[in-house]
């Protein structure tokens, strides 16, 4: 580690490998409510249970919250972001979830955020929830349709469109403890949460079960990912020593390969000047050797 | 595409066909322009353009088109994409079936403005006459898509069978205004004439609450602040910002004509200036 080739910032030295992500398909929509808890609130369970593809079907998380003169109503709001590896699985996803999630949620109204030719059905399911009193208006080009609810009236745009993305990019932080770790995770979400165009879509922006493909179980696609369990050192052979008591990963979604290094670049920064070499051990990154996605990201190349 | 100035040199003109007028936004050559034919009913009165208007070649894209063409009935039937300016009064059914472009006429418009359109923009500066959007004779359906902005009166039944898109109205306008209207738009900043939004199915009427008395063939109004009028807030704010305003405040809403089985609404504006 003290080899002067050896990238490391604040003394924590930066493995020289490269997170291996994939092509997906994204969208983005705009939660607007009376008041922004509101619009919090919906946004929050709209992208509940949305933390990975591999059994949610979707990864999706509030991209950031928005002022009255970023919506189109002008009432405060959250835009959100969603990702899945196919337009088809965005298409079942995405009208379900709003159906249960916005549409439920008082005050509340729903647009498209993302301009595009092939679109997802937003209002243009939901409005048979009206039962026939529900009311379509074309103002500006665009068509939107009002249904009829207890507080009022439920607006949502006929659709949104769905854009090419890239989904998984990522880096895992080896630190000499849980709470150096876990504090590094926060500065690294913290860092990139204001990054336009990108989401840290699993709980506080990190996880801690990183999986490789396939099971010893038939039926699994995905299980623990035994090379990187600290509690199993001994037991499988390990990329790291025993100093490194847990680690912590932090996945990334984005618009373009382009907004993902970024993120990778502001978040590793941050990680590591959070708690330096006395909190992490190291940085790397998780791929499956290169095989799987087309996207890879060198974490030297990033920084 | 070249532009094309038309400046009318004729003192007298019988009622013509001017739906070829169209072929402008096509034509490339200086002498097929003149030969664009402007038939009469009875085919004796037939002319050319040429006959008519001294053509000139413009250095920009716009077509203009100058001069009291009130004789010219149907201009702009079928425009697609480009951009004509009238500089005068025009006849009956300008814009008729218009998908596309933008018309502007710095004068006033006589019956069917707008008939049957389907997008694109119509801007006049003067009065129009009756049946604003509303559909050719023998069909069913007025316009369905594009956006008629009046500054000054319109005629009776503006609006008549409207299918989409959206009518403003910045003066007054004459009876049955939206009547048998289906979805779409009306905005009317003046005053309204009798028989308001009669038979209508669905879409909106806006409309000044002090200046029109409330048929009871609709339900009674209720104050209400719904999202899709800060929407429509932001659509009208360049043609009428007092209207825009206005779906600030509570609107006064409500829907008919229960009469027709209808679930249009009227929004009874509280504070136009």
């Amino acid at each position: 580690m003290a080899d002067e080739n050896v990238l490391s910032i604040a003394g924590v030295p930066i493995e020289d490998t490269f997170a291996e992500a994939f092509d997906m398909k994204a969208t983005r929509v705009i939660i607007t409510a009376h008041t922004i808890q509101w619009a919090r609130n919906a946004g929050i369970a709209f992208t509940g249970f949305g933390t990975s593809v591999i059994a949610c079907g979707i990864e999706m998380a509030i991209e950031r919250e928005l002022a009255g003169d970023e919506t189109p109503d002008g009432r405060p709001g959250v835009a959100v972001l969603a990702f899945a590896v196919s337009g088809k699985e965005l298409e079942k996803q995405i009208p379900r979830r709003a159906g249960q999630c916005i549409l439920t949620c008082p005050t509340t109204s729903l647009f498209a955020g993302i301009e595009g030719e092939k679109r997802i059905a937003l209002g243009k399911t939901l409005r048979y929830f009206g039962d026939g009193f529900q009311i379509s208006k074309v103002i500006g080009g665009r068509r939107y349709w009002r249904i009829p609810v207890m507080d009022g009236e439920f607006l949502c745009e006929e659709d949104t469109a769905r854009v090419d993305a890239v989904g998984g990019g990522n880096f895992l932080l080896l630190g000499r403890s849980l709470d150096s770790v876990a504090n590094a995770c926060r500065a690294a979400t913290a860092a990139i949460l204001p990054i336009p165009g990108v989401i840290t879509p699993f709980p506080g922006g990190a996880t801690r079960s990183g999986s490789k493909v396939g099971s010893k179980y038939s039926g699994l696609v995905a299980s623990t990912n035994e090379t990187y369990c600290p509690t199993l050192a001994g037991l499988v052979p390990q990329p790291f020593g025993s100093e490194v008591k847990a680690i912590l990963e932090i996945v990334i979604d984005g618009m373009s390969p382009e907004r993902i290094a970024e993120a990778m670049k502001l978040g590793i920064n941050a990680a590591c000047n959070a708690v330096g070499s006395e909190g992490l051990v190291g940085v790397t990154a998780g791929n499956y050797g290169g095989k799987l996605g087309r996207h890879h990201f060198h974490l030297r190349e990033v920084l | 595409m070249p532009g094309w100035e038309l400046r009318l040199i004729a003192t007298y003109a019988p009622a013509l066909d001017g739906s070829l007028l169209s072929q402008l936004e096509t034509i490339e050559q200086e002498k097929d322009v003149g030969l664009i034919e402007l038939p009469s009913r009875n085919a004796v009165h037939s002319r050319v353009l040429g006959d008519l208007f001294m053509i000139k070649r413009r250095a920009d894209t716009r077509i203009v088109i100058s001069g009291d063409c009130s004789f010219l009935h149907r201009i702009a039937h079928r425009w697609t994409s480009r951009s004509l300016t009238i500089e005068g009064d025009v006849g009956a059914g300008l814009g008729i079936q218009m998908r596309g472009g933008q018309l502007d006429v710095y004068g006033n418009a006589m019956d069917d403005l707008g008939c049957q359109m389907r997008g694109g923009v119509i801007q006049v500066k003067g009065n129009v006459g009756n049946f604003l959007g509303g559909p050719m004779p023998g069909r069913r359906s007025g316009m369905s898509g594009g956006r008629v902005i009046v500054f000054g009166n319109a005629g009776h039944h503006a609006g008549y069978r409207m299918r989409r898109g959206t009518v403003i109205i910045n003066g007054n306008c004459g009876v049955a205004v939206a009547s048998d209207m289906v979805a779409g738009t009306v905005v009317v900043r003046g005053t309204v004439g009798d028989h308001v939004a009669a038979g209508m199915k669905r879409g909106t009427l806006v409309v000044d609450k002090r200046t029109f008395l409330q048929p009871i063939r609709f339900s009674q109004p209720r104050l209400e602040r719904l999202s899709v009028m800060r929407l429509l807030e932001s659509d009208l704010q360049n043609d009428v910002p007092e209207i825009a305003r206005a779906m600030r405040f509570p609107i006064s809403r409500s829907l008919g004509d229960l009469s027709a089985g209808g679930r249009g609404e009227v929004w009874g504006i509280e504070h136009p200036s």
